[in-house]
């Protein structure tokens, strides 16, 4: 719609770039590559390794939630003044991570860039893992997370309803209904190419368990008709929901009247944050993955760089977010204001170590992603995401500590420090989100593989201007996956 | 701007006068019916008011030429000629301002010295706040604005005439880098013309607020030229229902971003309830201003929105021009709420308000038609692959 392979002719002429798709393809070789990942999996080991490591942290993660439901919230570190620390700055983070995965199979579907194919499954399985994770925080935060469902809004008899004013109530229902959709999108995303599995693998076992999650595709064309319409209509839906999932969530704090939380650019600031985050993990966990599997026919430079020029405007945004927080906090002559977004944070405060560290990993060292070298270094690109992964959380470290341990009054003012739960807790949850990462990558085909094919088609056939329409596509792609 | 070379084939136009001339005599009008009658304040309260009306659409017009030039797409390539040509205006406009110099005392409290002696917030804010600083900075934007405005304009051409790849990456890092420019630029520009106004309120997201209405009405402004040119040679063969579906979605896109930083504003405001952030809501909120409020939620953005949701509306010039003209007009609307109330409890529109936002827009409006006439109005390397996404349509 806004611009299309075709039209690229009268764009500024990009010679030398590299295609989303290496040539030398066809609908046989796309499906075999993507399928034999799963169907016959090759030098196990480290896969073995690396889930016995991740399986070992998720235990951690479920022994620590254990031990806070066994001794309750104080085997965190959160005390008074700081009600919300880690817990808090985790469920962030996570959601933050969440984001891309959603920008780039939704957004950038509407936005009918094609770029998006290879990578927005591994990019929904990242949404999917990341917002299980943050969702774990808030639940637990409550203490008795028995009772939480008395976060729905519901008739009982105790007359009680949820404070219909409050973004925490808004934060339950934006993150259930955008998990909800997001895991849609992502399973029905999934059907066509469970059905080529079950229609490749060769053990009973697998045929069976394929056959029941594919839930009978047999790749119709109404099938693929209805397909075509629900998919297009859950990313109208995850647009939005995305935006407000962390809209919300920067309301939680702005809405309140605490210096440092309390600020109206708030909003589209922590929206960029979280795309620059979810950038930055994507990238983490397809420029590893696409060297290990061999797919750097399918995840090209392409996708590297332009995911790399995606994190790099989200970081300016997020930068624009600090310059506009810091001059309004001066500007707004109230010495709360400049005391704690100003003074304490960077000059005088405990923990200005942290505040500048942030600005070095999410504004400064990110600037080197300006040179279109750097872009094309996957090492260094890797490095930077991972930089800019620290950034993000010592972000959220910033605004959520410093303006809770140092309140209007001095008397309120506290230090805050994680407690081993608490890291044990977070570790934990890096290790279940790759632990999840590895299953996903095992068993499910990690690429689109019908869509790399419909790929195929409009590449190949990009010279007679027929991609717009569908309906021709699928037809084609029926025949090349064979029935074994 | 004789240096803009005209690109071949197209006819390098004079200036028609009328315009200049039927702006000259309004604005002189309004001068003498302020000096005279209404008395200087309202004069220059109302030639900020004009002023910024027109040099808004320029603005965004400059944002959009940089926009179209990182991103590509074919919404830019039967606007940017549009887009160009507004942004080339800003020097106009910038000297156009210089008036203002003359009468900042009667619009900015923070300009008046004895104001300032009897406010501990605006000595606080005066390292920012003071006459030769401001003065100081709207030149700085002007400048960098007509530099980045002009270097668009060769650049687009070059650009369509077949730059080198290496010729184009460069291009595109200056449009990169100017778009950085132009987000600080205006976000400051938007501080100190509008924000400053009520020199005690702030608002972190103003400037995002500003930029999106700017951009709002330039891409308002964009759509209602294609329209009223789609009979032209030039456009005949180019401009269908699949462009007006591009231009009618962006203009969603823009009305649902414009929204959203909106919301972010007053929710926030709201909710916290903080005397000193709430004034300025509660200055717009009563003495019939609370109408106009309530205007800017239904015609600035619910009917916009409901009626674009519709993919026949969005592609359909007729129901596009009605919304591209309600922005056009809720984007005067949204400048008067946002300006009057500093000075007027109650609902007021001084007839001078009208008088110099007319005169101005004759200047401007000729101004504009004298630089969109000096390139080939469609990209002539973009007119084969439009024509063909129209002839498929059909």
């Amino acid at each position: 719609m806004l611009s299309s392979p075709q039209h690229e002719a009268t764009q500024p002429k990009t010679a030398g770039q590299v295609p989303v798709l290496a040539p030398g393809h066809n609908m046989r070789s796309i499906t075999d590559k993507i399928s034999d990942i799963v169907l016959k999996p090759k030098g196990g080991i480290g896969w073995v390794i690396g889930f016995a490591i991740t399986f070992a942290l998720t235990m951690q993660l479920l022994f620590s939630i254990g031990w806070l439901l066994l001794r309750g919230i104080g085997v965190w570190g959160n005390n008074q003044p700081a009600s919300w620390a880690f817990d808090i700055i985790n469920f962030v983070w996570w959601i933050g991570i969440g984001h891309a995965g959603t920008l780039i199979s939704a957004i950038l579907l509407l936005l009918r860039q094609q770029w998006r194919t290879s990578i927005n499954r591994m990019a929904e399985a990242i949404t999917l893992f990341a917002v299980a994770n943050a969702g774990l925080y808030p639940l637990l935060h409550t203490g008795r997370p028995w009772l939480d469902y008395w976060l729905f809004p519901y008739p009982n008899t105790m007359g009680l309803w949820p404070q219909f004013r409050s973004p925490l109530v808004w934060d339950v229902f934006a993150i259930s209904t955008y998990l909800t959709i997001s895991l849609l999108f992502w399973y029905m995303g999934l059907l066509p190419d469970l059905a080529t599995l079950r229609d490749r693998a060769t053990g009973k076992i697998k045929r069976m368990a394929y056959g029941i999650f594919s839930l009978g595709w047999r790749n119709s064309a109404r099938h693929w008709k209805t397909y075509e319409q629900a998919y297009f209509l859950l990313a109208a839906l995850s647009t939005p929901l995305v935006i407000s999932v962390h809209t919300i969530v920067s309301f939680d704090f702005a809405v309140s009247v605490i210096p440092g939380w309390h600020t109206t650019v708030f909003p589209p600031y922590f929206v960029a944050g979280a795309l620059y985050a979810g950038f930055a993990m994507v990238l983490m966990v397809a420029i590893p993955v696409r060297k290990i599997f061999n797919i750097e026919d399918f995840i090209t430079m392409r996708h590297i760089r332009n995911m790399s020029i995606i994190m790099l405007v989200s970081g300016l945004v997020v930068a624009y977010g600090y310059l506009t927080e810091g001059f309004a906090a001066w500007y707004s002559a109230n010495p709360f204001e400049i005391d704690t977004v100003l003074l304490l944070r960077f000059v005088t405060g405990p923990y200005r170590v942290l505040a500048w560290l942030l600005i070095a990993c999410n504004v400064v060292i990110p600037q080197l992603l300006w040179s279109s070298r750097v872009r094309s270094n996957t090492v260094l690109i890797w490095l930077i995401s991972g930089v800019i992964s620290v950034g993000m959380w010592l972000e959220r470290f910033v605004i959520i500590v410093m303006s809770l341990t140092n309140d209007f009054l001095p008397s309120s003012w506290a230090m805050y420090a994680p407690t081993v739960t608490d890291i044990a807790m977070y570790t934990g949850t890096i290790g279940f989100f790759l632990f999840l990462l590895l299953l996903f990558i095992r068993f499910v085909p990690m690429i689109s593989a019908f869509e790399m094919r419909e790929l195929l088609h409009k590449v190949s056939h990009s010279g007679d201007h027929h991609s717009s329409s569908n309906d021709s596509q699928h037809g084609g792609e029926v025949v090349p996956v064979p029935g074994d | 701007m004789s240096n803009q070379r005209p690109a071949r084939g197209a006819a390098p136009r004079r200036p028609s006068p009328l315009p200049f001339l039927i702006g000259a005599v309004i604005l002189i009008l309004a001068a003498l019916l302020g000096f005279f009658l209404m008395g200087p304040a309202q004069f220059f309260r109302s030639y900020l008011l004009g002023w910024l009306y027109w040099t808004g659409i320029g603005i965004g017009g400059l944002g959009l030429t940089a926009l179209h030039l990182l991103t590509g797409g074919q919404w830019g390539m039967v606007t940017r000629r549009i887009f160009e040509a507004a942004s080339r205006t800003l020097p106009l406009m910038g000297l156009l301002f210089i008036p203002l110099f003359f009468g900042l005392a009667s619009i900015y409290s923070w300009a008046d010295p004895a104001k300032v002696a009897g406010d501990a917030l605006l000595q606080h804010k005066e390292p920012y706040l003071n006459v030769p600083f401001f003065i100081g900075r709207t030149i700085l934007y002007f400048l960098v604005w007509t530099f980045i405005a002009y270097r668009f304009s060769q650049f687009s051409v070059q650009i369509e005439e077949g730059a080198p790849y290496e010729e184009v990456r460069r291009i595109k890092l200056f449009a990169a880098v100017s778009m950085v420019l132009l987000v600080i630029t205006v976000t400051f520009a938007g501080i100190d013309w509008l924000m400053t106004l009520e020199p005690h309120w702030f608002s972190s997201i103003f400037g995002g607020i500003i930029i999106m209405s700017f951009v709002l009405a330039a891409w308002a402004f964009g759509i209602l030229t294609v329209l009223r040119q789609r009979a032209t040679e030039a456009f005949r063969h180019v401009v269908g229902a699949p462009i007006f579906s591009d231009l009618g979605s962006l203009l969603m896109a823009f009305v649902m971003i414009w929204s959203y930083v909106q919301l972010s504003q007053l929710l926030i405001i709201w909710s916290a309830n903080i005397p000193e952030e709430a004034t300025w809501y509660l200055h717009r909120m009563k003495g019939g201003w609370q109408w106009i409020g309530w205007s800017l939620l239904v015609l600035h953005f619910a009917v916009p929105f409901v009626t674009m949701m519709s993919q026949t509306v969005r592609s359909n010039p007729r129901w596009l021009r009605l919304v591209a003209l309600l922005i056009m007009v809720m984007y005067f609307v949204h400048l008067v709420w946002q300006i009057v109330p500093t000075w007027h409890e109650s609902i007021t529109l001084s007839p001078l308000d009208l008088l110099i936002t007319i005169g101005m827009g004759a200047l401007w409006i000729g101004l504009f038609l004298w630089q969109y006439g000096q390139a080939k109005l469609i990209p002539p390397v973009a007119i084969p692959e439009l024509r063909q996404r129209i002839e498929h349509a059909h």
